[in-house]
């Protein structure tokens, strides 16, 4: 138990961040559910992740990172030559502590492009939201009327062919592969508030404009033909919908990953699914569930110590089968009392 | 005394006595926390009883990626020491895993931090502009300097050094321990009696100027034993690596490494330059491709049963193979294994 107390100040702004993830997240699930478009999620992060990559590829074009490798006065010092290192080497037997080279223990700045970091950070981040939103246009211009082409091929397809398109472009990156996995796997363990707080505004901003049009969005997830019928245009608020989608999304993958954020959005939903009907208890219970997976999670990386992000990802897959078994439970009840 | 109070006497008897028997908390025990195995072994050696060495990585994994795990998170916090290999090594997380533990004695620029590639030799230093397109060029020069032994031997008094300034009251013991590595490496370099007929450092400098037959043929030719001896037969043969990560040793033990899978540093090779390099190997009767254990074997394998070469997996760090289990071993793992595959 030592270990897990140790690691409680550690784990205090990765549940944080799972809370304000969590937090809208489990809303847009229950849409997503209902709706039939599971794989949305998976369509728009891997937009998201393929303007990532595309980023990658592009920003050292704009902003070139050339670099000076003798610009500081320290590379000489720091490097010696095999012929002086023989001569230092030579005079050890007679005199051991009279080395002269430095080993002053100062850290020699790190030559890499400083300047443009923030450049690269910023565009970075940019280009996943244009691309997720282009996303979002496609997949609300892809609904055909008459369900000619079912939804979820569009969705599964944008979802495999940005995926492939990413691994193309990263392939023409170093270490490219690491940073795929990176955004599949996430890095939550490192998240800082800054982060946090971020994520926490966007959200709060998108809750409000979720709120305010809640009405029109609940009749569509409801039933598609009847709103279409009635007049409702459809794409408009599904372009809404997805926008909005896509702007969550962006920001969680960056900061945990696709398949933690693949967590979140689905099971907690799925879970209160199979328990109540009305939308405000399930949104109450996906939160509970979405919570006590999140501490389960981060307890089982601390006490394992395990990856965070797959840790997170195990325990939701086990709240559900936890949920599946009380509800199979609960259902023999009932018919044994009838 | 009344049960209660005998009761309560003897409570506090026993209360005080485990008190006492507690382990004074290693309070004075060192808390090092390196990036790569191949430092914590030698912290480890260096530091001896009086530092807790762990390392954030495995030695099974790519240097340039780290999994994040809760337990060094902590351990980093706590840390009083935080070496690193430099020269960008840990460029992908190094900053991530700093900021993220709030461990003010650490930071970059602090003395609880140590860069350890001041005073290494170092290759593939660039002369000229630098940028992406090249692949992943370190800008300060190859940074797996670790396998040169000369350069682990330089590391040791680095670490010597920073260990004695951190705990000036145990400084005779760490240079001693520096002392003794320094020799143990020596020994396994050139061979106990080398050592003891000219001494370590003399045998260095003499390898290094090129004089190192002449002076053992005139101090009486005591014969060299170890990895030098082992390696010396082979040297100038050629060998192909996935990576350009072994170029330290190759340098180390005069082996020639015309290219590698790899078009560019860090890039998958394509199935263009598959052929291309089959088509070299096949042109230079090159019998041997090197790599470290953390590549997948699916390029390596195909290039070698079609230009009939024998692919040879070496630990880069301590940790990724059972054979090498610290700085010493790693080197006679790699040594016996190359010497093998030569042999055939």
């Amino acid at each position: 138990m030592t270990g897990l107390c140790e690691s409680l100040p550690v784990l205090v702004v990765p549940f944080a961040a799972c809370i304000v993830i969590a937090s809208l997240h489990c809303y847009m699930g229950l849409h997503v559910i209902r709706r039939g478009v599971i794989f949305v999620d998976l369509a728009l992060a891997q937009s998201a992740a393929l303007g990532a990559a595309v980023a990658l590829l592009v920003a050292p074009l704009i902003w070139p990172e050339t670099l000076a490798p003798h610009s500081h006065g320290l590379t000489n010092l720091a490097a010696p030559t095999e012929s002086q290192l023989a001569d230092q080497l030579a005079l050890e037997e007679e005199a051991p502590d009279a080395q002269t080279h430095a080993a002053s223990g100062h850290t020699e700045h790190d030559a890499h492009g400083e300047g443009h970091h923030d450049e690269h950070g910023r565009f970075g981040y940019a280009m996943s939201l244009l691309f997720a939103l282009l996303g979002a246009v496609l997949l609300s211009v892809g609904r055909f009327r008459d369900e000619r082409v079912p939804h979820e091929a569009i969705i599964g397809i944008i979802f495999v062919v940005c995926a492939a398109l990413s691994v193309l472009i990263l392939s023409k990156a170093p270490h490219g592969h690491e940073k795929m996995e990176a955004m599949l796997i996430g890095s939550i363990l490192f998240v800082n508030w800054s982060q946090v707080g971020m994520m926490g505004l966007l959200y709060l901003g998108l809750g409000v404009l979720h709120i305010a049009v809640r009405k029109r969005l609940t009749e569509i997830t409801k039933d598609v033909a009847a709103a279409d019928k009635a007049g409702i245009r459809v794409r408009y608020w599904d372009c809404l919908f997805y926008a909005s989608f896509a702007l969550m999304v962006t920001q969680s993958v960056g900061v945990a990953g696709v398949f933690v954020v693949f967590s979140f959005l689905i099971i907690p939903a799925a879970c209160a699914l199979l328990f109540t009907e009305r939308f405000g208890s399930q949104l109450v219970f996906a939160w509970v569930v979405a919570v006590v997976g999140t501490v389960a999670g981060l307890l089982l990386s601390a006490v394992g110590d395990m990856p965070t992000g797959s840790s997170l990802v195990s325990c939701f897959g086990a709240m559900l089968v936890v949920c599946v078994v009380i509800r199979i439970l609960l259902g023999k009840k009932k018919m044994g009392a009838t | 005394m009344s049960r209660p109070q005998t009761q309560r006497v003897l409570t506090t008897v026993v209360g005080m006595a485990a008190l006492l028997t507690l382990p004074a908390k290693g309070a004075d025990k060192m808390k090092v926390v390196t990036t790569t195995t191949d430092l914590a072994a030698i912290a480890r050696f260096v530091g001896g009883d009086k530092a807790e060495v762990m390392s954030v990585a495995t030695g099974r994994e790519d240097p340039h990626h780290i999994a994040a795990k809760p337990s060094y998170m902590m351990a980093v916090r706590k840390a009083d020491l935080w070496i690193r290999t430099g020269m960008e090594l840990e460029i992908g997380y190094e900053s991530l895993i700093l900021d993220g533990c709030r461990n003010p004695k650490i930071r970059i620029g602090t003395p609880g931090h140590l860069d350890s590639s001041i005073g290494v030799l170092r290759l593939e230093v660039p002369t000229q502009k630098i940028d992406r397109s090249m692949g992943d060029i370190h800008p300060l020069g190859n940074p797996h300097y670790m396998l040169d032994p000369l350069n682990g031997r330089i590391v040791a008094k680095t670490i010597g050094k920073k260990l004695c300034k951190l705990a000036p009251g145990d400084a005779a013991y760490f240079n001693q321990q520096v002392k003794a590595f320094q020799r143990q490496l020596d020994e396994r370099m050139f061979g106990r009696e080398a050592v003891a007929k000219l001494g370590g450092g003399k045998l260095w400098a003499l390898l290094l100027k090129g004089r190192l037959d002449g002076a053992l043929q005139a101090s009486g030719a005591p014969p060299l034993a170890g990895w030098l001896a082992t390696m010396r037969p082979h040297a100038g043969k050629k060998l192909l690596t996935y990576h350009r990560n072994w170029s330290y040793f190759v340098h180390r033990f005069g082996l020639v490494v015309p290219t590698e899978l790899e078009s560019k540093p860090g890039i998958p090779p394509s199935p263009g330059r598959l052929t291309e390099v089959i088509q070299r190997a096949k042109a230079d009767q090159i019998k041997v491709l090197l790599m470290a254990t953390y590549f997948t074997r699916k390029a390596p394998d195909l290039v070698a049963s079609q230009a009939g070469m024998t692919v040879v997996e070496c630990a880069m760090f301590p940790g990724a193979q059972p054979e090498a289990k610290d700085y010493f071993t790693l080197f006679d793992n790699i040594v016996n294994r190359l010497s093998e595959a030569f042999g055939k």
